[in-house]
This record gives structure tokens, sequence and C-alpha cells, in this order.
């Protein structure tokens, strides 16, 4: 297949689940119109995905579409802004709109032209728009107690909906809220998830306060909600937060609390990835997987034989229990086999994200006028397809990144004896149970002093706060570091690396930097290679399972409890000229009873360029483990990932090594 | 959900291997004849914990099962037992005595585990026994007695009369309740 046609195909199936999508969100959306209850959201959602339309379909050279979604996508940006009020006949246009693109799609698929003309349904746009009679708004909130700096901060969206929240007669509270540095991100997130859930965050803003610590970060949020003030304190519990009702003609409150809770949940989504969740599977694949279910047939039917046996066999019946046990292996071992080969079904390789990327480029060199070299390795790297789904934004961004900050201009580089061609490489490889993938370019690398100037210029930091190189790296990921303003079809409407940074979390994964004046920067992103099964080491401790994911071990040693040191009333291990501090797992989990054993396990945790020793009494070896969650309820046990079956009786706990070492060093659990 | 439907969902979902060498059914058989619920009366599966008879409106369960040992979760509130896992899914195991603190007691072949389904989530109640469905009338039913053995009144939705017994409908939202 010539890339042309390849390019082709993929576009076409993706544009296809889009529209799947869209179709599915307009039927939510005219129902909601009907009921006259439209939740933002939806909108944004549907924003988002003529947004994404319109940005594979011009990244891949298909004008017509991209021309056509654009108009769509405008109109949209309107509703959204309250400029244009969503009325029946609007959602009606965008049913029109989609039954349009499908006929666009298959004249691209048939290489004809002719049959579908857009150009009737953007004049209809154009007149809706026109005649759209909502007025625009002066930006003064006179209700509000809100001074002219932080409207005039706000961006039109946001006004937009903070109008919205007062006509439906919401309260609308400042919320202030501070982070130490080295959590915030988590923690806002947190929150985010919490007060999402009862109301809608409007706004958020970093800001400054000399008088508060200087090591914290700090931020306010606007915020609209039903509840009452005492219900919003209480719900965000342990943060330190102060909240002031911002309408004028209620009297002000002051609170603040210290309570503890542990709700997380991810946070609104504003990124632009697509959202469909259609797995396009080799029919080979699903082959295989026919076979195995063929097989568990015969298993059945063995089964339901042996139990016709035993119930005409009468007193004889225990030398059937061999053959029971036997078609009972079987059977598992085929079931077993069924679940590999699904979750199989599930992976494909990187390669099929490279093409995306490669014009991507190509059309931005062509934007800035940049010449570039793009290159691919490590195409074959299997990966989940939920995965690569949601990876293709966040490398996306991560690239663009590269090019707009990192890659000098052509003279630059001439001065600087570079080739004139800036180059970026991409590669994905397998790390043990991760796929690693690297974007490396051979800019500039990031300027440290640059990034301070600009995180003060942000309010992220104290004006007069010096920052390491870890530091200057770990801050370009904060949420408001971004200065993309500009609006571009590669690169989102001002998403920035935080958001890149949250994508990748929520896939269970982890970016770094690493960088070098005038070498360039590197960009790793690791990933689990499949949400669903993980390698783990069994471990007991006091007679009891436990499963170690084994991509949090680095190493296993086994020590004798006399070896174990006390350094300042905590217990460490020197293994080859290095300290390791010791967790003791039963301790941590406040076990009554202290291990007996004379021999121990260590289990050797790196995490943060440091090790930890979790102390276990046996190792029962590896297995592959499928974790699952343990219900909302238990979802944030300290120390605890989630629960495995490794076919015994009951279910084994999963621990989860980096949040007990994070609760250990905190100081909060007795165990170092 | 009828009653009928009922057995027939705790008969369904038993695993086959586990039906052949145990019956896990109700410890009294359900009457077979389904009766017409009359329009102001709705179903409740009565079960016992210590000396009382509680119901939870059937609508709620899920299915029934023998007792089967939880794995224990540190860190987590002293009425939650553990989780089980029923088909792989795991689910939160919450002793029904230590919850609305009766005195314990060791399980037995006689204990159950009620399965709650509660929108998307799954709770598992250990209770002494499941003994049947039987229908309530919303007339019969009288608000929390101020005293009620040693059980917090907040647990309780009403106490309804059936056939001159006592049954104790548990308020859920509030048994739920927890983080």
């Amino acid at each position: 297949m010539s890339e042309k046609e390849s390019s082709k195909k993929d576009f076409l199936s993706e544009a296809e689940e889009l529209l799947e999508e869209l179709t599915s969100d307009l039927q939510n959306l005219e129902e909601s119109v009907k009921k006259n209850n439209v939740r933002p959201e939806l909108i944004n959602k549907v924003f988002r995905e003529f947004h994404s339309l319109k940005g594979i379909s011009g990244m891949l050279g298909f004008q017509t579409v991209s021309d056509f979604t654009h108009e769509l996508e405008s109109m949209l940006d309107y509703v959204r802004l309250g400029k244009l009020p969503l009325q029946e006949k609007t959602v009606d246009l965008l049913f029109q709109a989609i039954d349009m693109l499908n006929l666009m799609l298959a004249e691209i698929q048939e290489d004809s032209s002719g049959k579908a003309q857009p150009e009737i349904i953007t004049r209809k746009i154009t007149e809706i728009m026109t005649a759209s009679t909502v007025p625009v708004h002066t930006s003064a909130f006179p209700e509000l107690d809100l001074d002219d700096h932080t409207i005039s901060s706000l961006t039109e969206y946001e006004e937009h909906r903070l109008r919205e929240n007062l006509r439906n007669q919401k309260k609308i509270y400042n919320v202030r809220l501070s982070f130490p540095h080295s959590t915030f991100d988590q923690d806002l997130r947190e929150v985010y998830g919490t007060l999402s859930k009862i109301g809608e965050i409007i706004s958020t803003l970093p800001y400054f306060d000399a008088a508060l610590a200087t090591d914290r970060m700090l931020f306010r949020l606007i915020y609209g909600t039903d509840q009452s003030l005492d219900v919003v304190r209480q719900i965000l519990g342990h943060t330190e937060v102060e909240i002031h009702d911002l309408l004028r003609d209620r009297h002000p409150e002051i609170l603040s609390g210290t309570r503890e809770t542990q709700e997380q949940v991810v946070p609104a989504d504003d990124s632009l990835r697509s959202i469909s969740s259609t797995v396009r599977v080799d029919i080979q694949k699903l082959d295989e997987v026919i076979n195995v279910i063929g097989e568990l047939v015969i298993s059945k039917t063995m089964l339901t034989n042996l139990s016709k046996e035993l119930i005409t066999s009468g007193g004889s019946a225990s030398k059937l229990g061999p053959a029971f046990t036997r078609a009972a292996a079987e059977l598992e071992k085929k079931i077993i086999d069924l679940q590999h080969r699904i979750i199989e079904t599930r992976l494909v390789p990187v390669g099929q994200i490279y093409h995306r990327l490669a014009r991507m480029v190509r059309k931005i060199s062509r934007e800035t006028g940049k010449q570039l070299q793009i290159q691919f390795y490590g195409e074959d790297t299997e990966l989940d397809k939920i995965m690569i789904e949601q990876i293709s934004d966040p490398l996306m961004h991560v690239i663009r990144n590269a090019i707009d900050h990192g890659i000098e201009s052509g003279e630059q580089r001439r001065k600087l004896a570079k080739p004139e061609q800036g180059l970026i490489k991409v590669s994905a490889f397998q790390r043990g149970n991760n796929v690693v993938i690297q974007i490396q370019d051979d800019g500039r690398g990031v300027q440290l002093q640059k990034v301070q100037e600009h995180a003060r210029k942000r309010g992220l930091i104290p004006k007069d706060r010096v920052l390491d190189q870890a530091e200057s790296l770990e801050i370009i990921f904060a949420p408001g570091f971004s200065s993309t303003d500009q609006v571009t079809e590669t690169s989102g409407r001002g998403v920035g690396l935080d958001v890149v940074k949250r994508n990748i979390a929520d896939l269970k994964g982890t970016i770094h930097v690493m960088t070098e004046a005038n070498r360039g920067t590197i960009f790793e992103i690791t990933l689990p290679i499949t949400l669903a099964i993980i390698q783990s080491l069994i471990v007991g401790i006091q007679g009891t399972k436990y499963a170690v994911p084994l991509s949090s071990v680095s190493e296993t040693v086994r020590i004798l409890t006399k070896d174990i040191q006390t350094v300042d009333k905590k217990e460490v291990y020197y293994l080859r000229n290095k300290t390791i501090p010791l967790i003791r797992v039963d301790h941590f989990f406040g076990f009554s009873n202290k291990s007996k054993g004379e021999k121990l396990f260590m289990i050797i945790v790196p995490m943060a360029e440091q090790l930890f020793g979790l102390i276990v009494d046996e190792l029962s070896g590896q297995q592959e483990i499928i974790i699952k969650s343990m219900g909302e309820k238990l979802k944030n046990v300290p120390g605890i990932a989630g629960a495995a079956e490794i076919g015994e009786k009951k279910p084994i706990l999963v621990l989860d090594a980096e949040s007990m070492i994070e609760e250990v060093t905190h100081g909060k659990v007795h165990g170092l | 959900m009828t009653r009928k439907n009922l057995k027939a969902v705790a008969i369904k979902q038993t695993n086959f291997l586990e039906r052949l060498v145990a019956d896990a059914q109700l410890e009294e058989p359900l009457e077979t004849l389904p009766e017409p619920v009359p329009e102001d009366g709705f179903e409740v599966l009565v079960f016992h914990l210590s000396s009382e008879r509680y119901g939870i409106p059937i609508g709620l369960i899920k299915e029934i099962i023998r007792y089967v040992e939880p794995t224990e979760v540190p860190h987590t509130v002293n009425f939650l037992d553990g989780i089980i896992s029923l088909r792989g899914e795991m689910i939160p195991l919450i002793n029904g005595r230590k919850r609305l603190g009766h005195e314990l007691k060791t399980p037995d072949k006689r204990s159950r585990i009620i399965v709650l389904q509660d929108g998307p989530h799954r709770y598992g109640i250990l209770v002494d026994a499941a003994v049947h469905v039987v229908t309530v009338l919303r007339n019969k039913i009288e608000p929390p007695p101020p005293v009620l053995g040693n059980v917090d009144a907040t647990f309780i939705d009403g106490v309804a009369e059936h056939k001159g017994q006592l049954i104790i409908l548990l308020n859920l939202r509030r048994f739920l309740e927890f983080a």
C-alpha cells in the first residue's frame, strides 16, 4: 500500500470513529435541549470532536473536510460562549452536517466528487450566526465582589460560564488554595475532581502572596455551585483553603479547614484527543479467539459428560475425581489462553501514529519556515489501543513544543555550526513491562534561566526564588506555565505541558525531561504496555500473600535480621555502600506481631534517584496478574493499588510500593 | 423483580462446579408460587442479624451467596471485613453485625453474603442468615421506635409488621455511607 493510500485509510477510520461519537453526542444534546438542561461539558465535547476532525483532515490534506469542519467548529464556539442560543434547529443543522460529512468521507473513499455540497450547510451556518440575537455582554459583574484585574484576566469562555452560573442562581465562591511545591500538581487535581462533582470550576488563577509561606503554590478558583459554603468546605477537607462568597448581597464568610479526605477524581478534561473507544482488530487475532472458544466448548462437553456419569455411577463416584480435576485444569488453561488473546487484540503497533506525526512535522516545517527532519525508531513496539489513542495528542504537543521552543532558526543554527536542518527523533522501545517513547531534538535545550523568569512572570514562584535544574525542568509541567495562546490546527487552544503530563499520568505513565544546553532535549514518556496485565512478584507477609508489580522493583535481596541497622531510630540496610531506608510492610499495615524470622527479603524499589527496601518474609515467584479495582470506597487505601486473583481461594492485595514510600517519607505512618 | 426471578438469578449466577458440590440456595426455600404484589406494597428480603430480622427491598439485591472468607484490607474502617471476589469482580464485604454495633459471631454454614447493587457500585453484606422474601405494605410501616435494642436509629427507615413478626427496614443510604 502506498503511503498516500495508507494515510487515507487511517484518516477514514479515525474520521469514522469521530463521526460515530458525534452522532451519539448530538442525540444526547438534542434530548437535553428538549429538556432544557444542556450541560456545558457536552457542548465542549462536541466542539472538541469537530476540532479533532478538523485537525486530522487538515493534517492529511483533505481540505474540503477541514474547511467545512472549521465552520462547524466556529459555530460551536459561538454556542459554547453563549453568543448563539442552542435551539433544536441548531442541533438539527449539526445532524445535517454529520450526514454531509459521511457523504464527503464516502467520496474520499471512492475517489469521486460532486455529490457532496457542504456549501448548502455552510450557508445555513452563516445565516444562523449572523441572525443570532444574544446581546454581547459588557464584562462588568456588578453583583460580584471581584476586582477589575481578575475580571479582565478571565477568558471569554470563563466569563460566559460565570454569567451562566449567575443566571442559574448559583452561588459563586472564591476559593483560595495553598499547596506545597512538591505535590501541588496532584493536590490541585484532587480538588478539581472533588469540586467538579458538586459544581463548576469557572476559572483557575495562580497568585502570589508575600504574606504567606513562600514554599507553597497558591491558587484561587472561581467556583459556581448550589451548595452552601459549609458543604464546599467540608468536601474539600484537608486542603488548606479559604472560601469567600463573591455575591455582594450575602454576608461574607471565611472558613478554613484541615480535615482529612481521600477523594480523587480525574479532572474535567480539556484535551483534544479523540474520545472514541472503538477497537479495530485484525481479523486473524479474532480468529484465534474463536479457536480458543471452540476448545472451551469441548471442555464444557467433557464436564457435562462427566457430571452425567457421576449421576448414573451411584456409589463408585470417587474414581471420577481425577478425571474431573483434569477437565477443570484443562478448562482453566483455555480460559487463561482466551484472556491473553483478548488482551492481545488490544495491542497495536506504535507505528500507527508515526505517519500522523510525520505529516504534522512536515506541515509545521512549512508554517514556521524551520527546516526539519523527523526520524522514527521502533515502530513495531506494541501498546494497548486505548493508550495509542490517548498518547497521540500528548506526543503531538511534545513535538510541537520541541519545534517551537527547542529547534533554533536556520540562521542561529548556522552560527552554532549545527546542520541547518533541525532533527527530531522519536523512538519507542520496550523496557521491562513498560513501553518508553522518547522525543529527542537537537535544539538549544531547555533554557533554565528563561524558564525561571517565565515562572516568576506567571506568578508560579516568588520573585526571589531561585530554582535548581531539576526544579526548573519540573515547573515547565506546572498548570499555568504554558504561554501558548495561538490557535493552530495542530496544537490546541492554549494546551500546555501540564495537560500533557496529566494525560500521561491518567495512563499510569510518567514523563521526564533531560536537557543539555545547545545539544538538545529529550522528553521520555514511560507507559505500561497495557493497563490490563502486570507482571508481579508474589510475596508473603506473616503468612498472607501479596503482589508487588515488577515494574516498581529493581532487585530482591535476601537479608538477615541481624544485619539491619538503625540510623536515627530508622531501620536501614547497607548494600554495596549505599544506605537503603527500610519499610516493613507489616508495620506499615499496622499488623501487631513482628516478623520473627531470621531471614527476610528486601525488595528494592527505586524512586526519585533513591533506593528503598520493602521488607517481606517470603518470596514465592512471579506471576502475571490483572489488577482489579476494589471499588469506590477502597480506591485510596494507602499502600494498596488494588486486588488480584492468582488462582487461590481468596484474592490477594497488590501493593503500591511508591505510595508506601511516599506515605512513609512524609512521616505520616510508622514503618520507618 | 419478582421473587421467582430473584431465585433464578441466585441460582444461575452460582458457579457451575460449586453447584455440583454444594447447594448454594437459600436456607429456607422460597415459596414457588409468586403472589401478586399489591400496589401499595413492595417486596423485601428478610435476613437475620443477632436475634433481629431486617429487610432490604429486593430491587437492590443482585444476588445472595454463601459465605466466603474475605481478604482483609488494612487501613480501612473496622466493619469492612475485606474484599471478596465475585466471579473476578472485587467487592467490599461489610460485616452486618459490626456495622450495626452488634456483638460478633463466627460465620457458619447459615451465613450469607447479600450482594447489593448501588448504582455502579457493589457491596457485600455479611448476615447471619437470609430467610425469605415477603411483601410489606406501605401503610403497615411504622417509624422507628426511639429505643430498638442498641441499634443506632439512623440506620432504620421504619419497622414493618409481617404475619406477627417485626421486620426492621434498613436505611441502606446510611448503611453504605462511609469513606
